[in-house]
């Protein structure tokens, strides 16, 4: 039996309201078995936002992994979003040393994955992307790993030569939707970093491009009704895990 | 190099060779070893891992603890990871996973008969320098192991009893006997008959015995310092020579009617004395520079009788968080450390120049898993004694970032060994932090 898709995720986490709730919307799945998260990657320099992994590993009951950090004081600022997201949380991740190269962790957890089984969803900078093509014989093993790239946003800069298909999901693609989280809708724990930014800043803007790109990522293109499946996944509470090994 | 009839001895490094030295084309002011001893079945991660970053603190953990008076000399490096060492999908195996990719940065083959790893980082180095001596590594160990059929899950035994590599299918067994090892280094290399070797060890005289003219001749033409230097030299190896003859004593008082139990000598110190004393003066005498040695085979299940468990070792890493397993476990991991602190002081105490042999070695001791109960694969116990020549800045704990490939330590090494390459194994790039600069 195939194992579900596995899901990398690289993106600066924290600057907005939607990285937060696709990373929701993807732990939810994850808990259902409908695919597994791979790696973790943000393009900050901000041990918040690595911490903010080990907030939804925890939350999720997912297992503790490795999480990738870009350093080099890239995007260092914490945002008003990221900072009540973190709020009172309890991490272990304390410093540089607890965290890994993006670029080798997404490489060692391709290694992990059938053929065409991986998905990458990028939003915002691809520098960790063009630092994995640039390792050793990390090229075929994207080539045979990885199915699809999802470039999120309109900031997303192209990768040359990037050698597995790749989609494009702008930010016009999301203009239509309407669903907007409740802090209601995460009840089950008051201390979800979704609640937590909601209740801190209840105006953030709110553009659904990278929560699209996740559920197409794991349902497949034709997926429709995005508000709907949105209601339904982002804030539910997740299920006990009943893991199958693979 | 001295020679007698059917013998030849080396010489260590005498100042008045100095300038014979200074026109040699070794890497730096004095050659820089370069050993691996490997230990099986992880080791219990909260003796091993001290506290903090930076300077080792006054006490080292429990299983550390032997290296206490060297600490100035060891550096203990944290989170490096062997992703070769992982399932990928190859299911169970660990154990023969974690060997055949130790010194080779690649996930091996699963496979019994169609064994395929990758060139070790030890024979890249040996390839390169190994002209420079008489031997271009050594591969020693002291548990007799089988090389072929299924040692792990489908892994073949040369991946869980070899550690040294010389192409991706041809692995390097290593040395177990004493005896073999000794007169490799220090005999003329011709293999022996049965009637021949016991015709020689009728007439055993020492080895030293044969080159009694040469070594005389050249008494006469050195200093004090040198003289004491060769004494020492001489007298070591006339040493090692009674440690063997005890030892095949020992042997013989073993009841043929029994299996005999693992191991020549069947004393574990004495076995692991014997061979790094033999190491200490092959890196003396610069006979070689690159060693890798095999503690006991990985996977393995020998019993430590000799501190009291009867347990196999290996069925004891799988302890289930119970107490008394684990602190099983830790005493075997603490015996190994005595046994591999004795051999850092002797290397210490092997004077050379202004310095010793330790401080022109990296010697890395460690293994393939971390916590052997669950077979993990990161944060693997590693230290190197020595600092490579002036290399390391040594005395501390450097902690990487996690998932740090172990193949950035060895890429690191081979610089440091005049070798330089660009990819190794699943490197990243080099290890930042251990040098000096």
């Amino acid at each position: 039996m195939r194992p579900p898709t596995g899901v990398l995720f690289d993106a600066p986490f924290g600057d907005n309201l939607d990285d937060l709730v696709a990373l929701s919307l993807l732990y939810n799945l994850d808990s259902k078995n409908e695919c597994r998260v791979a790696s973790m990657s943000t393009t900050k320099d901000n041990l918040l936002s690595a911490g903010l992994f080990e907030v939804y590993q925890k939350m999720y009951g997912g297992r503790p992994a490795a999480i990738g950090m870009m350093t080099g004081k890239v995007r260092p600022e914490t945002s008003k979003i990221l900072a009540a997201a973190m709020e009172g949380q309890t991490v272990l991740i304390k410093s540089v040393l607890d965290t890994s190269e993006p670029h080798a962790l997404m490489r060692n957890q391709l290694t992990a994955f059938h053929d065409g089984n991986a998905v990458i969803i990028c939003t915002g900078t691809t520098e960790n992307l063009r630092s994995l093509l640039k390792l050793h014989t990390a090229r075929p093993v994207v080539a045979a790993k990885v199915k699809m790239l999802y470039l999120v946003g309109d900031a997303a800069t192209p990768v040359e030569d990037w050698p597995s298909p790749i989609t494009k999901i702008g930010a016009n693609e999301a203009k239509g939707l309407t669903y907007r989280p409740k802090v209601d809708d995460f009840s089950w724990n008051e201390m979800h970093p979704v609640a937590l930014a909601l209740k801190a800043d209840p105006q953030a803007s709110l553009n659904l491009a990278a929560s699209v790109a996740v559920l197409q990522a794991v349902r497949g293109k034709e997926v429709t009704g995005f508000d709907a499946l949105f209601a339904e996944l982002v804030g539910a509470k997740p299920q006990p895990r009943q893991r199958q090994r693979f | 190099m001295l020679r007698g009839m059917g013998a030849s001895i080396a010489l260590p490094a005498l100042d008045a060779m100095a300038p014979a030295f200074a026109s040699s084309q070794l890497p730096g002011p004095k050659p820089v070893r370069m050993a691996f001893v490997y230990v099986p079945n992880g080791i219990v991660m909260k003796d091993w891992n001290p506290a903090g970053e930076g300077a080792l603190p006054a006490e080292l953990p429990r299983i550390l603890k032997p290296l206490e008076p060297y600490k100035k000399d060891i550096t203990i490096l944290s989170n490096l990871t062997h992703n070769g060492g992982r399932a990928l999908l190859d299911g169970a195996g660990d154990h023969g996973r974690c060997c055949g990719s130790y010194l080779s940065g690649v996930q091996p083959r699963k496979s019994f008969v169609d064994i395929k790893a990758g060139v070790s980082m030890d024979q890249i180095v040996a390839n390169e320098i190994g002209k420079q001596t008489r031997f271009a590594s050594l591969e020693v160990g002291l548990e007799d192991a089988r090389q072929a059929g299924d040692c792990d899950s489908g892994y073949s035994c040369a991946y869980t009893n070899n550690l040294a590599w010389r192409s991706e299918t041809q692995p390097l067994p290593p040395i177990l006997d004493p005896r073999a090892l000794f007169e490799r280094l220090f005999g003329t290399g011709a293999e022996l008959t049965p009637e021949a070797r016991a015709r020689q060890a009728k007439y055993r005289r020492s080895i030293l015995d044969f080159v009694k003219g040469d070594t005389q001749k050249l008494e006469a033409n050195l200093g004090p310092t040198d003289r004491r230097k060769l004494d020492e030299y001489l007298s070591s190896i006339r040493s090692i020579e009674q440690q063997l003859e005890r030892a095949e004593k020992d042997n013989s008082v073993i009841n043929p009617g029994m299996e005999k139990p693992y191991g020549v000598p069947a004393d574990f110190a004495e076995h692991f004395k014997l061979m790094t004393d033999m190491i200490t003066v092959a890196f003396q005498a610069d006979i070689s520079r690159v060693v890798t040695f095999l503690v006991t085979r990985e996977g393995t299940s020998r019993p430590y009788r000799e501190i009291g468990i009867a347990d196999g070792h290996h069925p004891l890493t799988h302890h289930m968080n119970k107490p008394d397993l684990i602190e099983k476990v830790t005493q075997i991991n603490t015996y190994h450390m005595q046994q591999f602190a004795g051999w850092i002081e002797k290397l210490k105490s092997a004077k050379e120049g202004d310095s010793n042999v330790l401080e022109n070695s990296m010697i890395v001791y460690g293994a393939g898993l971390s916590d052997g109960n669950r077979h993990t694969h990161e944060d693997l116990p590693t230290l190197i004694a020595g600092n490579g020549g002036g290399y390391i800045k040594s005395g501390r704990r450097i902690t990487a970032r996690r998932e740090t490939p172990m193949s950035n330590l060895f890429l690191t090494m081979m610089d440091r060994m005049g070798v330089h390459v660009d990819h190794f194994g699943d490197a990243t790039g080099r290890l930042a932090g251990l040098d000096l600069a």
